[in-house]
């Protein structure tokens, strides 16, 4: 028409609205809401909410920009086009009782660093190898039987053979892509499990626990993505070991980390020649394994090289202390006994991830704080590592004179 | 070299982004700074929305109350040019756009010719090449200001360049290295992580140089 000027079409009038409809309804249901609950908060109708979710309608910037404060995210996060928008919680429903806030906001948190992980693997490019060993559903019969074969089936295939795996976490991450986080978590969450065709397998630690205690939780989730791969998991303190599913776990991560002939085989060694079994010989086992030291004591009652009832006694007659490990270990100490920075403590390859689209401008500070849920001055602890000369500036190095 | 900030009396309004309200707050002087540079200074209320004690990771509330009790400091909000701008900040691809906090920065900066504060290095980026080519300082430009020299001389100043990098692990882009040393001295640019390794291994060297024989 003469004199009309054609209005502009904004970046969300060209977004495809049945894809930014999806990624609402995602982000409304991880933030717990119901159609009614978010669309009376932010004074939407209901059904203008039904039908922007169902791509009917194309949502308006201050009709997002209320959604995104409500759900707790970002406009940016929401709508950036390389954002994944797979929610992981709806599986962890059944496991998760109504009124846990602090479950819910860790499968919360596992899909999100999934999710962030997934989308900085496409931003840079980086193709995610898995290496998921044969799954082994449970049968029939003895599981704590299937568990122990299945534990030296798999340090078979990784050609482990019977020696020590000093680094589980490493080994889930590098030599099976798993993806895995640790954060700080209630005190009573272990971890967490789920498998997704398109993120993978995806484990969430508490940073807060010791380090021979997330070696446990994690040795654990293996187990269920050896056994149960398609159902999620959560590990708690009041997990109920009486499954089956929880049976298997248990004695898989004890077969795993501690098999029969490289225990029978360092205890030879480590007590050679003493009459006695001593807090000494606990310290050393438990270190070379990676395990606690009541698991190592039990699992030596259970391999019957020491009489059962060995931990009770320690127990009962003062412990094994940190003066008694720093005694044996001197400087060296266990990894259990070193303060872990729960604040910033996030694994090395989603850090190095983040890193990368950092320096290379892929992503800015406040984009990255949102997709790694993290506070800007813990994430710029993050991308002060491996600065290398570049720093950072845009130039090349500037060296003072 | 002059400072991108430019002379006291340009006076153009300031918008800080959430990153360099973390550093003000760091600092320790954060409302001394504001008060020093003598002209109107906002913050758009989606960088507020980052900073809200509600917020899982925001704890910079009390340096925001002090500068709003004092008047030192605004919440603003995008009107209808801003909006449109920050739809097409935010809207988009990765490498296009920032987050919700940064977008809000650069596009009032552009609705009412602001200079939008912002460290963040693509955020920059994107100022350069926007076609509006909105104005941009950063958080050293405000501490380099000549007011805030004088008004917090420059012990003061120091220690409050000192704590933002400590604390907040302030970033310093590579034409301000040099003040940024100079001001702190060589003995403190090892404890700050957020330098380069090259400057701080550097001026390690050179402190060690310097200590007397014996020592």
């Amino acid at each position: 028409m003469i004199g009309s000027v054609a209005k502009m079409k904004t970046p969300l009038d060209l977004m495809n609205a049945e894809e930014a409809g999806e990624r609402l309804r995602i982000a409304r249901e991880a933030a717990g809401f119901t159609q009614a609950g978010a669309s009376a908060a932010v004074n939407l109708a209901r059904t203008t909410l039904v039908a922007i979710e169902q791509g009917l309608r194309k949502i308006r910037l201050d009709e997002l920009q209320r959604l995104a404060q409500l759900y707790g995210t970002s406009v940016n996060s929401l709508m950036r086009s390389e954002a994944v928008h797979v929610d992981l919680v709806p599986r962890f429903r059944k496991l998760i009782g109504t009124n846990d806030m602090a479950l819910r906001a860790a499968a919360q948190l596992l899909s999100d660093l999934a999710r962030a992980e997934v989308e900085l693997e496409g931003l840079l490019g980086i193709q995610h190898d898995h290496n998921l060993p044969p799954e082994r559903p449970l049968l029939a019969g003895d599981v704590q039987v299937q568990a122990e074969q299945d534990a030296m089936e798999l340090r078979q295939w990784l050609g482990l053979g019977n020696r020590p795996v000093p680094d589980i976490i490493s080994l889930l991450e590098m030599e099976l892509g798993v993806r895995v986080y640790m954060r700080p978590l209630d005190s009573r969450i272990s971890g967490l499990f789920a498998f997704d065709s398109r993120l993978g397998a995806c484990i969430l630690l508490n940073s807060n626990h010791p380090q021979v205690r997330k070696n446990q939780s994690a040795v654990h989730e293996l187990a269920h993505l050896v056994s149960t791969r398609q159902a999620p998991e959560v590990l708690a303190d009041d997990a109920t070991e009486k499954s089956p599913q929880e049976r298997y776990a248990k004695t898989f991560g004890r077969a795993f980390l501690t098999p029969p002939r490289s225990v029978m085989q360092k205890f030879k060694e480590i007590t050679a020649g003493s009459p006695l079994f001593t807090r000494r010989h606990v310290i050393i086992l438990s270190h070379s394994f990676g395990v606690s030291h009541e698991a190592m004591v039990r699992r030596l009652e259970e391999l019957k090289l020491i009489k059962t009832g060995t931990w009770d006694w320690f127990e009962a007659n003062g412990g094994i202390t940190k003066s008694d490990v720093r005694q044996v270990l001197g400087d060296v100490l266990p990894i259990e006994q070193k303060v872990v920075d729960a604040a910033t403590s996030t694994t090395l390859r989603l850090a190095t991830l983040a890193n990368h689209a950092w320096r290379q401008g892929l992503l800015s500070e406040g984009q990255l704080a949102a997709l790694l849920k993290l506070g800007r001055i813990e994430l710029r602890s993050i991308l002060d590592v491996d600065e290398g000369e570049g720093g950072v500036a845009d130039d090349a190095p500037v060296w003072l004179k | 070299m002059m400072p991108r900030f430019g002379s006291s009396k340009s006076k153009a309004t300031l918008v800080l982004d959430t990153s360099v309200v973390i550093n003000l707050s760091a600092c320790g002087s954060g409302p001394r700074v504001l008060a020093a540079l003598d002209r109107e200074v906002v913050v758009v209320n989606h960088v507020l929305n980052e900073l809200h004690p509600d917020h899982p990771k925001g704890h910079h509330t009390e340096f925001m109350a002090v500068a709003i009790s004092r008047k030192l400091l605004e919440i603003v909000a995008l009107g209808e040019v801003g909006l449109s701008h920050f739809e097409n900040l935010t809207v988009g691809s990765g490498p296009d756009t920032l987050d919700d906090g940064e977008a809000a920065t650069v596009a009032y900066a552009i609705q009412v010719g602001a200079k939008a504060v912002i460290d963040d290095r693509k955020a920059i980026r994107i100022c350069r090449e926007h076609p509006c080519r909105p104005r941009f300082a950063s958080t050293i430009d405000l501490f380099r200001h000549p007011n805030v020299e004088r008004d917090l001389g420059m012990a003061a100043l120091g220690e409050a360049v000192f704590r933002a990098l400590t604390i907040a692990r302030m970033r310093v882009l590579h034409n301000d290295l040099e003040w940024v040393v100079k001001l702190i001295g060589t003995d403190r640019i090892a404890h700050c992580p957020s330098l380069p390794a090259a400057v701080r291994s550097k001026c390690c060297g050179e402190s060690e140089k310097n200590q007397p024989a014996g020592a």
